[in-house]
């Protein structure tokens, strides 16, 4: 423990040499470090995804290695031979000089690495979604909210870096739609519902199957869970959350940051027959969001399994838009995906007097790129964009849409108290239940 | 103008009347009661001929209602019968040469065929009357270089404007005003595009006699003699696509949809031309084609590329999400920076590029919004009696049809052609001038 206080005080305190040419612009930076100075990161899950983050952030030094499958973890640290190894993450997370967590394990464990590694002073970038149910991420925002002066969160939704995305938003706030009334969200991939899949007996031998499980229910083994990526598992309730927590994740994103989206007052569901097992294999949801102090009240929509809104123009060729939002304002609509924009001003409202289109001055920066500006983060105090604040609430938005499919009923939506006044049947959707010796807020 | 008769010293004393209590009548309109007394008075209506005076004729017989039509003019008497019906007191006239001769007139309103639209402009302005011309303009290069140039000549005296209607549309000044201010960048490339396919595989067998109450031969008018057949005659689709009585739909829908490319792009004539398609035929347009054009350079951008598809031919859509086969009649602006999509009531802005951050648009203040045109027949009116400005006067109509109507003189000729648009003439194709202007049957004058 001594080492890395010590080294963390290192940190905060070279760090301070260059917060004194940041914080003049931002005002909220509480340290600087020199930019040779490297992180201690642990990575948590490097396979899939997992392999993809390490590489993204093996400029600093990689001094643990954890995964419950152990031909994952034996890849990794060929290339990273000093870094200790783990298949259990909180033994993983009791390595004294470890300074940040790269986290890229299954969804049903993110909000339990976060939490864990946040309660021991640790920067965190964790993978999309946050967590697993809404109860976890409002714990997981709350644990960020608490430490936000001493670490630097970011979840992986990495698209947030693209420029796209930066001129999206400007449009929307330059007013190219006037003011605005909706979005909606939607993706077409098609959750394949069906049951927990049968046991089928021998787990092999590289694989930890009950540290995989991890809080969740137990249920036995079936490679199938493990053959294509998160889509294996991520549609089973204990171990995700079917596409709303996927492409969810990246897809709303793009209409939190366009309407600066916090929590919803209200939400309201429906998708195919409830399946105790998995998750719809089509949803649409509608959620109410209050107004702030630049816009009014916005009505979300998300559309996934197949379903899409409509469009203004029957030029937008709807086969072809897989994925895609759909910004709606009193001067027209503004379309937009990864690497598209469009503009459809009203046709006779939209004479764009009303848009202020940037000054080179005002554009936003580009990003240096999704995990270095998280790594700059925490060297210097810097801002993420997709902070556990702000990542927090997205995903507490997106899985209360699976309680509103869950219990058929439009929530009246108290998200402090994580209750819904009109629906009490709605708390066991809202909390999951954790298999013994597990703890969220460890 | 040519023989200046009583009849014109008339014309010319009542139009100096109209003048000088149309400027009493704008005083009186400003009031906050609206349209008084002043402006509709009898003594200051037009007196208009409505030549072609059912089909596309009748889309005036509201409008025009303001003013006193006087006189009614068809080939077909059935027709004639039907349209007196609305205008009782006007006065009949089969043959449009005669009905000019009409006393006391002050306008006309042409909705003939395409192929007598030159003669009637010219023959209208050269007796000092106003005219509205349904579109195309003309049916030949050669025509829309006279129609302009009579026009050029009077447009001190005279108001005119060709039927291109949906001008009227706001999204037309909007669509300006995305450009001009520089919501895609520099402009670089212009695209309009129509599906419409009406394939025909020549002109019709003799069948029948003309009933009696047609008037078949002056019904043909100037164009070489083709013999009746009752299957020319149902509106403009019948014959439009016949070279002798029209151009296909680039005189048809393609007024229309390069009106809305043409208004965004300050042009003149182009220098080259180029085009393909069907496989040619002596007796019908081409129902695919495509025609590109180099545009000059103007006073607020350099030079550009003009691109006309039709029947199938389309341009390349610059995101698949985008679909262009699904605006039947469209436009597509391009520039440096992103591309404006629009049809006739609607538009799309499409920044391309992550460098596209719309810091070079120059929004415009209210103020400088381009007004709205109202209706676009009282546009028209509205000039007749007042300031003689329209929308879509026979300079710019005439040039747009010029390069629409260039775009099949290349296609004919099958190379790109060289056009010196201040003489008119095709610089490196013989073949290219003959096909500019085309052959009358005698007895009828373009420029009568």
């Amino acid at each position: 423990m001594n080492q890395q206080i010590e080294r963390r005080t290192f940190l905060k305190n070279s760090a301070a040499v260059g917060a004194g040419l940041m914080i003049l612009k931002s005002g909220i930076l509480k340290a600087g470090q020199s930019p040779n100075e490297k992180l201690n990161i642990a990575v948590i899950g490097v396979g899939g995804r997992g392999g993809s983050n390490l590489n993204d952030v093996k400029s600093e030094n990689i001094v643990a290695l954890c995964d419950v499958n152990a031909n994952n973890l034996a890849a990794a640290a060929k290339n990273f031979p000093k870094a200790k190894t783990y298949e259990d993450w909180r033994k993983c997370l009791e390595q004294k000089d470890i300074d940040a967590v790269v986290c890229s394990t299954t969804d049903h464990t993110h909000a339990f690495v976060n939490i864990w590694a946040m309660n021991r002073g640790k920067h965190v970038y964790c993978e999309k979604p946050l967590a697993n149910s809404v109860e976890e991420a409002h714990m997981v925002r709350q644990t960020y909210l608490k430490n936000k002066n001493k670490i630097a969160t970011q979840m992986g939704t990495q698209i947030h870096a693209s420029d796209n995305y930066r001129r999206m938003v400007e449009l929307i706030r330059g007013g190219a739609i006037g003011t605005p009334s909706e979005a909606r969200v939607w993706c077409s991939r098609m959750p394949k519902g069906g049951n927990y899949l049968p046991e089928v007996k021998p787990v092999p031998d590289h694989l930890n199957w009950d540290l995989w499980i991890g809080p969740s229910p137990f249920h036995p083994f079936n490679p199938e869970y493990l053959k294509g990526g998160c889509l294996g598992w991520n549609l089973y309730w204990d171990f995700g959350s079917g596409q709303i927590g996927d492409m969810g994740s990246h897809m709303i994103d793009m209409a939190y940051w366009g309407l600066d989206l916090k929590l919803p007052t209200t939400c309201s569901a429906e998708g195919t027959e409830v399946n105790p097992d998995t998750c719809p294999q089509w949803l649409t949801a509608e959620w109410d969001h209050p107004a702030n102090d630049w816009r009014p009240d916005i009505k979300l929509y998300w559309y996934d399994g197949g379903k899409k809104p409509g469009m203004p123009s029957e030029a937008f060729d709807r086969e072809k838009l897989f994925k895609g939002v759909l910004f709606k304002g009193d001067k027209g609509w503004l379309l937009a995906d990864y690497s598209l924009r469009i503009l459809m001003p009203r046709q006779n409202a939209g004479d764009m007097t009303h848009y202020k289109s940037p000054k080179p001055e005002d554009l936003i920066p580009p990003s240096l790129g999704h995990h270095k500006e998280w790594i700059v983060a925490c060297k210097t105090g810097k801002p993420t964009t997709c902070n556990f604040d702000y990542s927090g609430a997205l995903i507490h938005n997106n899985l209360l849409a699976l309680v509103a499919y869950r219990v058929g009923k439009k929530l009246e939506w108290d998200a402090k108290n994580l209750k819904a006044n009109n629906c009490p049947e709605a708390d066991t959707y809202i909390h999951k239940t954790y298999r013994k010796g597990w703890v969220l807020n460890g | 103008m040519k023989g200046k008769s009583m009849t014109d010293n008339k014309i010319t004393q009542r139009r100096q009347f109209l003048k000088s209590t149309a400027a009493v009548g704008i005083g009186l309109v400003i009031l906050p009661s609206g349209v008084l007394s002043g402006a509709n008075a009898p003594s200051n209506k037009l007196n208009v001929a409505l030549i072609g005076a059912w089909g596309r004729g009748r889309a005036h017989h509201g409008p025009i209602s303001s003013e006193n039509v006087v006189a009614l003019c068809d080939v077909d008497e059935n027709n004639l019968a039907k349209a007196a019906e609305k205008f009782p007191k006007a006065k009949h006239y089969v043959d449009w040469r005669k009905c000019l001769d009409h006393k006391g007139l002050d306008a006309v309103i042409c909705c003939t065929t395409d192929h007598t639209h030159a003669f009637i402009a010219n023959w209208s302005m050269n007796r000092g009357l106003h005219i509205f011309c349904e579109k195309p303009m003309a049916n030949c290069v050669h025509e829309a270089r006279v129609v302009r140039d009579t026009y050029l000549k009077n447009k001190n005296k005279l108001a005119t404007q060709c039927g291109t209607q949906r001008h009227a549309n706001p999204n037309f000044n909007r669509v300006r005003e995305l450009i001009l201010d520089g919501a895609i960048g520099t402009l670089t490339d212009v695209y309009a595009w129509g599906n419409r396919q009406i394939p025909k595989p020549g002109y019709l067998p003799a069948e029948g006699e003309p009933p009696k109450h047609l008037h078949y031969d002056l019904w043909l008018g100037p164009s070489p003699w083709h013999p009746y057949n009752p299957g020319y005659f149902g509106g403009c689709l019948k014959w439009n696509m016949y070279w002798d009585f029209g151009s296909g739909q680039i005189g048809d829908m393609g007024s229309h949809t390069m009106d809305l490319a043409w208004n965004g792009m300050d042009t003149t004539l182009p220098i080259t031309a180029e085009a393909k398609g069907d496989p040619f035929n002596p007796d019908v347009t081409p129902v695919k084609m495509e025609a590109h054009f180099d545009m000059p350079a103007n006073d607020w951008r350099g030079a550009i590329r003009l691109g006309w598809y039709q029947g199938g031919a389309m341009p390349r859509s610059p995101k698949e999400y985008v679909d262009l086969n699904k605006i039947g009649h469209g436009v597509m602006f391009k520039g440096s920076k992103g591309y404006v999509i629009a049809d006739f009531g609607s538009r799309l802005v499409l920044p391309f590029g992550d460098d596209a951050d719309m810091t070079y648009y120059n929004r415009r203040s209210e103020d400088k919004i381009l007004p709205d045109i109202g209706h676009f027949q009282k546009e028209w009116v509205d000039a007749c009696k007042g300031d003689l400005k329209t929308s879509c006067d026979f300079k710019y109509s005439c040039d747009l049809i010029e390069t629409m109507l260039l775009g099949l003189v290349a296609y004919r000729v099958g190379k790109k052609i060289e056009y010196d648009g201040a003489r008119g003439r095709v610089t490196n194709s013989d073949e290219g001038n003959e096909l500019l202007s085309r052959k009358y049957r005698p007895g009828w004058t373009l420029n009568g």
